[in-house]
């Protein structure tokens, strides 16, 4: 069942094998829940919209008509859902780095995965790096988050983000612009 | 001609495509044409691979680090359940079973069908059989019984002709009514008491027979007589096949005694 693709995968969970569904979830969760991470910034929000996204995809896998690729769709689910949690967190005032004007101000959540073994220069600026991340406007930090972390392509995110193509092009030179300016203190020894 | 003023670079989308090498080839080679004159677009492109390789860095620290949280999909799980009941349910039922077994060999269904059948017959035969014997056997002993009874009976009207009885008092009193009252109390399942109530009925109609009698009184006990043998006759023939003639022998030769006694 491994070997076969997501659309023969999903043909097979719409005929009553959840073990074909399984098959598609074990394929795609790190990259899903890598997604949601990357656009919520918090490991326990992020485990709740990828497993959300899973659910959501079960529940409509009779509707998904074949138009798009299942990655596609996948990922187009769990964008829907991360912009879903992080408006719900915005009206209970719970919600980090939305707001681009304050972001240099605000206290980001340390990952607690950190090795101690790094040295304090590198977690500084690991932590610049996401900070200059999560503090991008959400339409730019998906785009960025699907190229580098997803490594989707240019038409994998135009499917998924259902916009043009050069609208992704120009939306990644702009985030990858204001990134430049926000990580010019970062240390030159990354390179 | 370098120009230093990328923001009014057309190359803002070839930049983004040559980065992440997703260009076409006549789309890469203008890149590499306008990079050599473009100054600014060179220093674009190596400050945005500084930006990618520094998220790569956070990625492969932070992100690929961290532990893929079990995803529980309740809606998978209840499927799953359910599946594998529907299977077990299926493996379980023994029809099933046996009709992927004679889909599977035809001549084992027939042979299976074939042998049903003749066990059938065998035991309709073998339940005729006992039946039919049976009966044989019942009317056999209902012959034995009517013949003691028509012989007791007898011996019962030769004594009550010998005693005449009061007419008043066996008119109050009819006969039968001690004879059933004898028989209500011991049902027909129990012979060997059954036995004994018809001697003591015997032995109560020769009480009663103590008393002197006139010639209409011989016609009304004959009349009682007849109904109660009649009744006696309808009722103990079934219990008088359950005795063996020995035990029968040993039931009247204890009753005479009894009355011997008692007189």
């Amino acid at each position: 069942m491994t070997n076969l693709t997501d659309e023969q995968l999903v043909e097979l969970a719409v005929t009553d094998n959840p073990d074909a569904f399984g098959v598609i979830v074990s394929r795609w969760e790190r990259k899903i829940f890598a997604l949601c991470y990357g656009m919520l910034s918090r490991e326990d929000e992020a485990k709740d919209a990828a497993q959300e996204t899973f659910i959501a995809a079960y529940r409509n896998l009779k509707n998904f008509r074949g138009d798009a690729k299942v990655s596609s769709w996948l990922h187009r689910i769990a964008v829907n859902q991360c912009l879903t949690t992080k408006r719900r967190a915005k009206t209970r005032s719970e919600s980090f780095l939305d707001d681009e004007e304050n972001a240099e101000d605000r206290v980001f959540v340390a990952p607690t995965n950190l090795q101690p073994s790094k040295t304090t220069e590198q977690s500084e600026r690991l932590q610049i790096i996401r900070q200059a991340v999560f503090s991008l406007p959400i339409d730019l930090r998906q785009i960025i988050v699907m190229k580098e972390f997803d490594e989707m392509t240019f038409q994998q995110i135009s499917e998924t983000l259902d916009m043009p193509l050069s609208t992704v092009k120009s939306r990644l030179y702009t985030a990858l612009k204001q990134l430049r300016m926000k990580l010019e203190r970062v240390p030159l020894e990354i390179v | 001609m370098l120009s230093n003023n990328n923001s009014t670079c057309r190359f803002q989308e070839e930049i983004v495509s040559y980065l992440y090498d997703e260009a076409s080839v006549p789309e890469n080679a203008a890149f590499v044409a306008h990079l050599t004159n473009c100054a600014s677009c060179a220093d674009e492109l190596t400050a945005f691979g500084f930006v990618r390789s520094s998220i790569q860095e956070w990625r492969t620290e932070e992100i690929c680090s961290l532990d893929m949280p079990a995803l529980e999909i309740p809606a998978l799980k209840t499927a799953k359940i359910e599946q594998k009941t529907l299977i077990s349910n299926e493996s379980n039922s023994w029809l099933e079973t046996l009709k992927r077994l004679f889909a599977l060999s035809p001549r084992l269904a027939f042979g299976s069908i074939a042998f049903i059948a003749l066990a059938a017959c065998v035991g309709l035969i073998f339940v005729i059989a006992n039946f039919s014997s049976n009966k044989n056997i019942a009317g056999k002993e209902n012959q034995a019984s009517e013949q003691i009874l028509a012989s007791n009976n007898n011996t019962k009207i030769e004594e009550k002709i010998s005693t005449p009885k009061d007419e008043k008092n066996y008119a109050s009193q009819p006969a039968p009514e001690n004879q059933e009252k004898a028989e209500n109390k011991f049902p027909e399942k129990q012979p060997l008491v059954k036995k004994e109530s018809i001697v003591k009925t015997s032995a109560a109609s020769k009480n009663k027979s103590s008393a002197p009698k006139s010639n209409n009184t011989f016609a009304v006990s004959d009349k009682n007589n007849k109904n109660r043998n009649d009744k006696i006759q309808k009722q103990e023939i079934p219990t008088l096949s359950n005795f063996d003639d020995d035990d029968d022998k040993s039931l009247r030769l204890a009753d005479l005694f009894s009355e011997i006694g008692t007189e």
